[in-house]
């Protein structure tokens, strides 16, 4: 089995994995208030990691989950999760290891992004004009549960790239 | 290999796959039935899975909940034993009371029957050992008012007389004491006795009557109480009930004895009356 197909596979199932957390384990927990964005967490962090072409693919396939899931326009949020992975792999050139900041801090700024794109696209063009209120209400709370999401799951994701980094060098040292 | 790899600028790639991502939308509003159809296939894919997940978030959150119930119902648990031994505490308290009250209560009625004399309570708080008392100590003294020969009662009957009177304590001589003596009728009659305590009858619980006439009526069950003839004894107070009478040997007297209205193995409230019997009359013989 080759180690690229092994590294697809690790994030397609990490990505999955997301996206059963947050709208299977999450969202039956009775007594949360706010879902945290497992799947922006895992865009973005994939993202930092890899680099923007990997950061685009997870993120369109991210954003068609969310839509698949949303009862509205898909491609939707196919479009905002585009643009966040490419925005995080941007930062791939940054990325150090075992630093916990620099994620934290991206994620928090495209949680941001991400709501003030669904707020104005979805209720500033219907009338709705009271941004504080949902900056108070929904985009703030959704911030601080996926950082705390962001904080817990950060070294795992990071624990499975080095394992699938070691699974490669080690494919790549039989060709030489 | 990855070197000879055409990489595809990335803004191309953004640039393709934000129209596709738009076209997608355009289609789906033309053609809901589109997006229904995309949806379906994804979701028979992952609603089984979704559905067991929802199970276990379910169960974590409900044992968390538990355990939060667990802890507000050992608290409150804890917060009842301290209340539960509070609450036993005031219920003995309350039961004395209780008893109290029941014991006032009786003195207080009979009060009302001498309600002319001026009376005080008091507590007995020492006796002679022994079960039946001969001697006992109050918890008034002069301080209250009380002075020597003061009449005291219990349980609605005489039990004795003031022997001591102390600042705040005072002795009381009992009337089952050998050297007690009163001098007594019937209530009905008026047929004069004495009542006078003994050592030899108090284990049976009686005291002796005495010095009656002969032919004085005087009948099984009859109220005795204090007669007016007496330097101590304020009048008309029970003594108890006259037993046994028979003719003495020298045919001009009869005796017998009284079973005491109080209880003298039990006495710890009393009254005391405070009204001194006017002195000048004269003693009746036998009496103290």
């Amino acid at each position: 089995m080759s180690s690229k197909i092994i590294r697809f596979l690790c994030t397609l199932f990490m990505i999955l994995f997301g996206y059963f957390l947050q709208n299977g384990i999450f969202s039956s927990v009775l007594f949360l208030q706010t879902l945290p964005n497992v799947l922006l967490f895992m865009t973005v962090t994939y993202a930092f990691l890899r680099g923007p072409y990997v950061g685009i693919a997870v993120g369109f396939f991210c954003g068609f989950l969310c839509d698949i899931l949303s009862g509205g326009l898909i491609g939707f949020y196919t479009l905002i999760y585009l643009y966040i992975g490419w925005f995080s792999g941007l930062f791939n050139r940054f990325f150090y290891l075992d630093e916990l900041v620099l994620p934290l801090i991206l994620c928090g700024i495209c949680d941001f992004l991400y709501g003030c794109y669904v707020y104005v696209l979805q209720f500033l063009l219907r009338g709705h004009f009271n941004f504080p209120l949902y900056l108070q209400k929904i985009i703030l709370p959704e911030m601080v549960y996926t950082l705390i999401v962001a904080i817990v799951l950060y070294r795992i994701v990071l624990f499975i790239h080095n394992k699938c980094d070691e699974v490669e060098k080690r494919s790549a040292r039989k060709f030489v | 290999m990855k070197d000879k790899k055409f990489k595809i600028p990335i803004r191309y790639v953004l640039f393709i796959l934000t129209f596709f991502c738009l076209m997608l939308m355009a289609l789906t509003y033309i053609r809901p039935a589109f997006g229904a159809s995309v949806r379906n296939a994804v979701n028979s894919v992952l609603t089984p899975m979704q559905i067991g997940l929802n199970k276990v978030g379910t169960r974590i959150s409900t044992e968390i909940l538990n355990f939060t119930k667990l802890r507000d119902a050992q608290e409150e648990n804890e917060q009842m034993k301290v209340e539960i031994d509070r609450l036993k505490q005031e219920n003995l308290r309350l039961y004395e009371g209780k008893y109290e009250l029941d014991e006032l209560r009786e003195l207080l009625a009979l009060r009302d029957e001498y309600a002319q004399y001026e009376m005080t309570g008091a507590n007995v708080i020492q006796k002679e050992t022994g079960n039946w008392f001969r001697e006992f100590t109050i918890d008034k003294g002069t301080d209250d008012g009380i002075f020597v020969d003061a009449n005291v009662l219990a349980n609605g009957a005489l039990v004795g007389r003031v022997i001591y009177a102390g600042k705040n304590y005072a002795k009381v001589l009992s009337l089952i004491d050998d050297t007690s003596n009163v001098g007594a009728m019937t209530l009905e009659n008026s047929t004069y006795c004495v009542v006078s305590g003994s050592l030899a009858d108090y284990e049976r619980g009686l005291l002796q009557l005495e010095y009656t006439e002969k032919d004085a009526v005087i009948n099984e069950g009859d109220l005795i109480v204090t007669s007016h003839v007496s330097n101590v004894y304020l009048p008309g107070l029970a003594i108890g009930y006259a037993t046994e009478m028979t003719v003495n040997p020298d045919n001009l007297t009869k005796s017998g004895y009284l079973t005491p209205m109080a209880d003298f193995s039990n006495i710890q409230k009393v009254l005391v009356i405070m009204t001194k019997k006017a002195s000048g009359e004269e003693g009746t013989p036998g009496e103290q």
